[in-house]
């Protein structure tokens, strides 16, 4: 498994575990929802935000804050998803076979019990649109994607929180909007 | 200017798109169109991520939180009871007793070496035993935030524990010095 820590080592200042219990829940549901995002699996997410922490907080002493606690944090998280994605022999069945029923759930997720009829599938088509362009990115492109849209992370913070040029980080994003307009044109 | 491209349109969605996209977007019917349509889809689907991973973060937690505190005391009760059965094991003998096959077994002049082998035996088992009971005892003393690891939990309980039984002796040794002093004329 690959270090996950990658913060310079420099200080061996760190948090009380006082202080980290304040961290973790500040950051606790930021975090189960980029892994949920990136894996749409309840266990699997609840796991790594427990692993992200408890990585955290064993390696607090290396945390110096040249990047904010929450990029720190969401670099591991996306860290651990990755080596979690590499490391899963049955995800891609997994996800075909259950892919269905959550993306018909997420799409119903969208829609407010709006009382026009019409506004409610133009919502929901609009949503499966972007579910199925959203599919058709690499996993790197997703995470940028998510951390865009769903974390309003900066360009800056994704690329830090991935570790990435921001060029690149501008390059999935535009992939991102090449598929969601290849769905759009789509009948 | 011709139509968006796929940067100048991701740009504009990331909000950091130069003044030109901006007019286009605004002056182009076509353009226009497409950017809001696309905005309105991935904020619909990042409304959508966000309220299923909260739904699901907050079943699990209640599914978590509750059996955790049931569990503790069972946790505790289960070390305890290993402990034991492992020092139980190690004064009787039998966990670290050699079996002697009867046909290779040596008589009488290899008594000494026995004994002296049973002593290596048992000094090794102590060893482990004492390295056990401090790792558990590093386990339950450890010094983790409360909601990382159920240990914490144990600790205090143990803790609180102690505390009462140290509490009870406090009181029944004071009683016992009223009783006296209360006899003596």
């Amino acid at each position: 498994m690959e270090e996950i820590l990658t913060v310079p080592i420099v200080s061996n200042v760190g948090w009380s575990a006082a202080e980290f219990d304040d961290i973790m829940r500040t950051h606790q549901a930021r975090i189960y929802r980029i892994l949920w995002c990136e894996l749409r699996d309840d266990e699997a997410a609840a796991t790594l935000t427990q692993d992200c922490f408890l990585k955290a907080y064993r390696g607090r002493a290396e945390f110096r804050g040249e990047a904010s606690v929450s990029t720190w944090l969401v670099r591991i998280a996306v860290n651990l998803a990755r080596d979690y994605q590499r490391n899963r022999r049955q995800g891609f069945w997994q996800r075909l076979l259950s892919g269905t029923a959550k993306d018909a759930e997420l799409a119903n997720m969208a829609v407010d019990g709006t009382p026009r009829a019409d506004r409610a599938m133009l919502a929901r088509e609009q949503l499966q649109r972007t579910m199925a362009a959203v599919k058709t990115l690499s996993p790197q492109q997703q995470t940028a994607f998510h951390l865009r849209y769903i974390e309003e992370l900066s360009i800056e913070e994704i690329a830090a929180a991935m570790s990435v040029e921001i060029g690149t980080v501008k390059s999935h994003l535009s992939r991102a909007v090449s598929a969601l307009r290849l769905q759009r044109n789509e009948p | 200017m011709n139509h968006l491209t796929d940067e100048q349109l991701a740009g504009w969605l990331a909000g950091e798109a130069d003044p030109q996209t901006r007019s286009h977007v605004d002056s182009c019917p076509q353009c226009g169109a497409e950017a809001l349509e696309l905005r309105d889809g991935i904020s619909r689907y990042a409304i959508a991520m966000r309220r299923k991973s909260a739904l699901a973060e907050s079943a699990h937690m209640q599914g978590k939180l509750a059996p955790r505190k049931a569990l503790a005391p069972h946790r505790l009760r289960w070390a305890g009871a290993g402990v034991l059965a492992l020092l139980l094991a190690s004064s009787t003998g039998w966990l670290v007793k050699p079996h002697l096959n009867p046909a290779t077994a040596q008589p009488t002049a290899s008594a000494p070496a026995h004994l002296e082998h049973d002593a290596h035996s048992q000094a090794a088992s102590q060893l482990s035993d004492d390295e056990l009971l401090e790792a558990v005892n590093n386990d339950l003393s450890s010094d983790v935030p409360e909601a990382l690891s159920p240990v914490s939990t144990i600790t205090v309980e143990r803790n609180e524990i102690a505390a009462t039984s140290a509490a009870a002796k406090a009181s029944t040794a004071s009683q016992d010095s009223l009783r006296r002093k209360t006899n003596v004329p």
